[in-house]
């Protein structure tokens, strides 16, 4: 079986490297930029990003997630961590002074086709969730909002918000790895 | 892929998973989740934080950006250092 482009980079192979920094640069970058609030922050923390992937080459396990799935995981995972490390340092509260990011003007579709797959496959999966965990979810997860700002947002208790995000995850993850995954059955959580 | 894995049945460490993919932990429950899943190698730690990924890929569709290319070499000359 063919190696992925993780496990070339596990195995010491330079040009492998490049090629991750080409396959996913824009989409560590496009995350960055909205998870992270000020440009010169997503600059530090995209290279935070690609030095802990280095290091966790050798972690990836491609029967657990699909490569592009668990490089947006390690993305997501330092840039929680940049955004707690910032609100301690601005005010020791949870709260962040966020540079409104156009992302509409900004983007321009550098996904790959890797990318471009596994984005369907998980909408295909997402569409299947309760429409209150979706938009849960969205702003929890890609907008990147406290679970206190979408209660106070949705006029919903925060106890509500956890509960939509817990369920709303934990269903997404049996349907990423079910067989025939995404496809057709309607959600029960 | 896997077609399986396996979550804690307690639905306060279940909380912190959701919390830590979402939000991030405060330093005494990523102690807290730190020391069950130590207890419990049997459960899939990451399980949430990859769905939270799908999320966010689900999402980003049609809005990658170019890296750009003075990180793009930062990150190239860290690697083959």
């Amino acid at each position: 079986m063919p190696q992925t482009l993780l496990e070339q980079v596990a195995s010491g192979d330079v040009a492998a490297v490049q090629q991750c920094i080409d396959r996913y640069g824009g989409l560590v970058w496009s995350l960055a930029r909205r998870l992270v609030p000020r440009q010169a922050d997503a600059e530090d923390a995209v290279q935070e990003v690609f030095i802990a992937l280095w290091k966790s080459a050798e972690r990836f396990d491609p029967s657990v997630a699909e490569e592009t799935t668990f490089v947006a995981m390690i993305a997501r995972r330092r840039f929680i961590d940049w955004r707690r490390r910032l609100a301690r340092r601005i005010d020791g509260t949870q709260s962040i002074p966020i540079e409104e990011v156009d992302v509409a003007s900004a983007a321009s579709n550098h996904d790959n086709v890797d990318v471009r797959d596994e984005a369907a496959r998980a909408a295909d999966a997402i569409t299947q969730l309760r429409l209150e965990q979706q938009e849960v979810l969205r702003l929890a997860v890609y907008d990147g909002w406290s679970h206190q700002r979408i209660a106070d947002h949705l006029q919903m208790p925060l106890g509500t918000v956890k509960t939509h995000v817990r369920r709303g995850l934990i269903r997404l993850r049996e349907l990423l790895t079910s067989p025939g995954a995404a496809t057709g059955k309607e959600a029960t959580s | 892929m896997k077609s399986r894995f396996t979550l804690p049945p307690d639905e306060r460490i279940l909380q912190l998973m959701a919390d830590r993919a979402t939000e991030g932990l405060s330093h005494s429950d990523a102690l807290e989740l730190d020391r069950y899943l130590e207890q419990s190698p049997g459960v899939d730690r990451d399980a949430l934080e990859y769905a939270a990924a799908a999320v966010c890929l689900s999402f980003n569709a049609g809005r990658g950006e170019a890296l750009p290319s003075g990180v793009r070499e930062k990150i190239l000359s860290q690697a083959t250092r």
